[in-house]
């Protein structure tokens, strides 16, 4: 499969870059590690006219962990956070789930950046342009139809126009860790919670607007303990079936003050059980609760076939990773 | 036997160090000056007839060459197996399943091409298709091919012995019914040729083929040009495992346009392409009845076998027939009722692969076995043990057993993997199961089974070799060198190979039925022993001696015994040209194997092989019972392969064994729906990585075959038969659920696990204080 044609571009900057991607006369995309873009490119289920390569711009790949706390640059790669003995050292979770990402080869050229703002994947689009011949062309690719939840006459669900799955590895850590992300624009930079980039809808999962670019990614103060279960059938290549990223912080009577459950796979973002965690709020930990707090926090996703794997499995197996989370966590 | 200095040896495989340095040249990694590209437009329909196809936009984009359609090529049906010929190179009137070839182009770019492909306009006219092959066996299903009104395009019905007297006779039945799952080969290199044309017509093709003799055949049949039009050479090929032995559209039409372009063409499949396109596993659903004495003899066994063959025959005749015969090994079973049917339907194609239609029937009988034996209260090695076949006994399908190192294969792997200890006595989650396995050396006499080679001793002493053997990662070529520098007492390194190359090497029929070591092995020891012959005449002379107290060993020819008294290889060779005998020296060999009662076993019973391999594989295996994901520990595989001439070689196939079977066993399913592959990537299908791969211990049984060269038998395709039930009957001993339809997903543990709670009233988590978590 070859790539479809586009222009390219090596910016000097992240303001040329984004001002390139802001101008309108041209459908451009950012280009980071390439794992996630070159495929869907080659699928042709993005074709843009122009590509802006942020590798060429200087400076963007760190860790960095000063009196501000750390920072990691957006181009950093997976490898170098799973590597870095600074993130081992900090905040474990996130170089072994850096490390669980894809294989070694995505991981050597994947990107935090790119790995956060990588498209929500669907069995029905993540497919070469012949597979997609086969059907209708859905929402994602300009079409009118989701073949997920295909609209029947008078159907019950609500009508949703794409209903592909967040299936990253990095958000949920991120977003359990209360990290910030600052992204860059053309008249200049925001700083927001990483939750709030993540819109929820298929078909534009991102709430990043025009030009704008993840810069860096910032950590607050480490705190509590934190666990990241990625379940997939094998220990290497795979995205989630459904991972859960769990970050607990207790008083110092143990009593849990703060809970965040967040699970990756199961909805059109990474998803938080809100509800559980507020059900944690103080809890001790004994076996109805972890039965309690588990159906809760399965209750609140509600993942869709988008692979092949049921959504009823998916949310089985959610269950079962949030109790296997709780019970490490109260032992 | 004499002492062995390079056959037996743990010799790296020749081309070891080029693959491992990314040197080695596969059919993609050749190019020549002005080379077109080319792509096939695929149906995206199940079943349709084809009304029109029309290529005028795809012809106008620049740097096309050529575009052609079914209608453009001659009518000439081929098929590997030749009475079940029923594809066209590109399909002619009718698509019938979504990928089947309709339109193909060649341009100066890839994408030029690709392009191209997406302006070929076809009208069809959809037709009611059928995805599953009892609803395709029944009447008013949607037909197929016009000529098989019934789907069913090969059947075998066949009684040995009296099955319903033996019922009658036995003391306990069991019935059940299995099912298995379509699984494609996965070789790493994806199908690919490359074709040019030579002034006088000739077409050469580069290939990944397992079979270039009768690729030749096979293309020149469809191109319609005499077979001395063709010639195939077989460049490195990555790996196989049967899904290389057909012809494929790429092939045909790398010729067809070299032909009509004069330029040189190549077509290179995508890994969606294989997976659609190329052939699978059949998936096969599984009735199996069988009659039992008290004491555990196996009195006899009744099977009815549907394999869904997907939109054509390839190899559909012979697997039917093979998943037959094979019942009847390793155990003796003197009453067998089989009736098999391959049935049509709108899918992707099944073929040959590694077992070729054996496994599907050994995970039946093998996972049936272990009930019979816990019901029975017999243990499950010993019941095996009971009924294993031995050398020389006569057979109820007349194949000629002579060596048979079954019992001592069971006996090894039951040990390796610590049987007795832990049977039945690892905690819950834990457990070890094994099954055994019986395959042929290749086959018999079918059209052209036989093999040459030709062995020449050059003037400075080293040996080139010609065979026709295909090496397609499997070490063929190392083996068959092996053998050729024990025969005329040379180090490995003197010998320089040529192979599978139809105009230069001589005929072999390529990498199928395991026959290659035993076959090819064979001619090229008769050539090398030829050749030897001439040089000990002469050495003969000139020491006035008889010929027979010569040998040749450590590049010397010298009295048997005495190694001072001779003279070099080189001196040889230097009396020999000055006694005026003609060079080059020159030794050739033809083989084929002994065929006491020449039989197909499509027409009549007799011997099938020269020569049968047997085997046992032993698993253990932990089980998450939180998350149902099987982990397989440990893998002992123990094969009679009669002698190893390579025995890293023989290890290596025994591993890659038990990685295919594990996939087939936990992982691996090509699914579909309504005709569509959802899982044509190595995203999606899930085969096993090298993260799964247990520890694995080889356990070499060798019984020294009369017929096989050095006493070698087969450790190809028989190695792939026993792992998957082995593990099948192992998850059975650590949770106490028999699976019978594969893949065993965590999705389909979890899910027995609870149900068995439910039934039992108790919490299998319970019994499992504090396991690891699995989380990957
Ligand atoms: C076989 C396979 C397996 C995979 N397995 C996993 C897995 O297990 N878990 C997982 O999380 N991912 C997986 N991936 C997806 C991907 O490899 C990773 O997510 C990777 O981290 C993406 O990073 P990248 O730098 O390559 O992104 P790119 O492909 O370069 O970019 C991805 C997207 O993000 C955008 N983008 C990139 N950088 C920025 C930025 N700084 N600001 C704004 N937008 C940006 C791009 O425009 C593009 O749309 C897999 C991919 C493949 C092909």
């Amino acid at each position: 499969m070859r790539l479809p044609k586009f222009e390219y571009l090596e910016p000097k900057t992240l303001k040329e870059a984004a001002k390139a991607l802001a101008s309108d006369t041209k459908e451009s995309v950012l280009l980071a590690g390439g794992t996630d873009l070159l495929v869907n490119m080659k699928h042709k289920v993005i074709q843009p006219k122009q590509v802006i390569n942020l590798k060429t711009i200087p400076k963007l790949a760190y860790i960095s962990n000063g009196k501000d706390g750390l920072r990691i640059g957006a181009l950093t790669t997976l490898h170098d956070i799973a590597s870095s003995q600074a993130i081992q050292e900090e905040v474990p979770i996130l170089s072994q789930a850096a490390g669980e990402v894809g294989a070694y080869a995505h991981q050597v050229m994947g990107t935090l950046g790119g790995n956060l703002c990588q498209g929500n994947r669907c069995r029905f689009y993540n497919q070469s342009a012949f597979w997609r011949g086969v059907k209708s062309p859905c929402y994602k690719v300009g079409g009118k139809i989701c073949h997920v939840v295909p609209a029947r006459a008078g159907g019950g669900r609500k009508p949703k126009e794409c209903h592909s799955t967040y299936c990253g590895d990095m958000a949920p850590v991120l977003i359990a860790l209360d990290t910030q992300v600052r992204v860059v624009g053309p008249n200049g930079e925001r700083v927001f919670p990483l939750s709030k980039l993540y819109t929820q809808e298929g078909k534009k999962p991102l709430s990043l607007r025009k030009g704008e670019i993840l810069k860096e990614i910032l950590f607050p103060p480490p705190s509590g303990k934190a666990l990241y279960l990625k379940w997939r059938r094998r220990e290497s290549i795979e995205f989630p079936i459904v991972s859960l990223a769990f970050h607990i912080e207790k008083d110092g009577n143990e009593r849990i003050q703060k809970a965040r459950i967040i699970f990756s796979g199961v909805g059109s973002g990474p998803v938080e059980a809100l509800e559980a965690e507020k059900m944690l709020k103080n809890a001790s930990l004994d076996d109805w609760m972890i039965e309690k707090v588990s159906n809760q926090a399965i209750k609140e996703i509600s993942p869709m076939r988008t692979s092949i794997h049921s959504p009823a499995y998916k949310r089985k197996m959610a269950g079962i990773l949030l109790k296997q989370a709780l019970e490490k966590i109260s032992s | 036997m004499n002492k062995l200095n390079v056959v037996g040896k743990r010799e790296p495989m020749l081309d070891a160090w080029e693959k491992a340095t990314g040197r080695a040249r596969f059919t993609d990694d050749l190019s020549l000056p002005g080379m077109l590209y080319g792509k096939i437009l695929r149906s995206p329909l199940a079943h349709a007839k084809i009304l029109h196809v029309d290529l005028s936009e795809a012809e106008k984009v620049a740097g096309v060459k050529g575009a052609i359609s079914g209608k453009d090529i001659p009518k000439k049906k081929y098929g590997i197996v030749p009475m079940a010929k029923d594809e066209y190179a590109l399909a002619i009137d009718k698509v019938r399943y979504i990928g089947d070839e309709v339109a193909a182009v060649v341009a100066t770019s890839l994408d030029a091409a690709e392009e191209a492909i997406s302006k070929i306009r076809v009208d069809y006219k959809e037709l009611p298709a059928v995805f599953d092959p009892i609803e395709a066996m029944k009447p008013g299903a949607p037909i197929i091919h016009d000529e098989v009104p019934n789907n069913v395009s090969a059947s075998i019905h066949k009684e040995f012995g009296n099955v319903e007297k033996a019922f009658r006779e036995s003391d306990f039945l069991f019935e059940e019914s299995f099912e298995t799952q379509a699984v494609n080969h996965c070789p790493l290199e994806p199908q690919a040729a490359l074709a040019i044309v030579d002034p006088s017509g000739k077409v050469t093709l580069w290939a990944s083929t397992q079979i270039p003799f009768f690729l030749r055949r096979n293309l020149a049949t469809t191109l319609d040009i005499p077979e001395s039009k063709v010639r195939v050479i077989k460049p490195k090929v990555g790996g196989g495992f049967g899904q290389k032995i057909d012809l494929y559209a790429k092939d045909f039409c790398a010729a067809f346009f070299a032909m009509k372009t004069k330029r040189p063409v190549k077509f290179v499949y995508e890994r969606e392409e294989v997976f659609i396109s190329t052939r699978q596993r059949h998936p096969m659903r599984i009735h199996l009845k069988t009659g039992m004495k008290k004491d555990g003899t196996i009195l006899a066994q009744q099977f009815k076998v549907i394999a869904d063959g997907g939109a054509y025959n390839s190899t559909a005749p012979l697997m039917i027939t093979l998943a037959c015969y094979f019942i009847m090994l390793p155990y003796r079973l003197e009453n067998l009722l089989f009736e098999g049917y391959h049935v049509y339907t709108n899918k992707p194609v099944g073929g040959a692969m590694r077992g070729h239609g054996i496994p599907q029937v050994r995970f039946a009988v093998e996972a049936q076995l272990d009930s019979i034996a816990e019901k029975m209260g017999i243990d499950p090695l010993d019941l095996r043990l009971k009924n294993a076949f031995q050398a020389g006994e006569p057979h109820p399908a007349k194949l000629l057993v002579q060596t048979c190192g079954f019992s001592d294969t069971l006996k090894k792997a039951a040990e390796g993997i610590g049987w007795k200890e832990k049977r039945g006595k690892l905690p819950f989650g834990r457990g070890v199961g094994l099954a055994g396995a019986s395959f042929p050396s290749g086959v018999s006499n079918m059209s052209h089974i036989s093999s040459g080679a030709i062995v020449k001793i050059e003037r400075d002493g080293s040996i080139t070799l010609l065979t026709g053997a295909a090496d397609i990662g499997q070490g063929a070529e190392t083996v068959i060198s092996q053998i050729v520098a024990e025969e005329l007492g040379v180090p490995l390194e003197d010998i320089r190979i040529t192979a599978a190359d139809t105009e230069i090497t001589p005929l072999d029929p390529g990498t199928f039925g395991s026959g290659v070591t035993l076959r090819a092995g064979n001619a090229a020891k008769i050539a090398a022993q030829a050749a030897k012959e001439k040089l000990f005449e002469a050495a003969a002379e000139k020491m006035e001696i008889r010929i027979e107290e010569l040998e040749a060993k450590n590049r010397r020819i010298h009295v048997k015994g005495n190694p001072e008294r001779g003279m070099s290889i080189q001196e040889a060779i230097k009396f020999y040209q000055y006694s005026d005998r003609p060079m080059p020296i020159i030794g050739r060999g033809s083989y084929q194997p002994p065929a006491k009662e020449p039989t197909t076993l499509l027409k009549e019973d007799g011997n099938f092989s020269p020569a049968y391999s047997f085997m046992t594989q032993a698993a253990e295996v932990e089980v998450d019972t939180k998350t149902g994901k099987v982990k397989v520990l440990r893998m002992v595989a123990s094969h009679d392969c009669g002698k190893a001439i390579n025995p890293m070689l023989v290890e290596g196939q025994l591993e890659g064994s038990v990685v295919g079977g594990m996939g087939q066993a936990l992982y691996e399913e090509v699914i579909t729906e309504k005709g569509q592959v959802l899982n044509p990537s190595f995203l999606d299908y899930g085969i096993p990585t090298a993260m799964e791969v247990p520890s694995i211990t080889s356990v070499e049984v060798e019984t020294n075959d009369p017929e096989g060269p050095f006493g070698a038998k087969e450790s190809g395709e028989g190695t792939q038969l026993a792992p998957a039930p082995a593990i099948i009957n192992a998850i059975y001993d650590a949770i106490g659920v028999r699976f019978k339809s594969l893949p065993v997903t965590p999705e389909k543990v979890l899910k027995a696990l609870q149900e068995n709670a439910q039934n039992q009233n108790r919490d299998p988590e319970s019994l499992d204080p504090d396991p690891e978590i699995n989380s990957g």
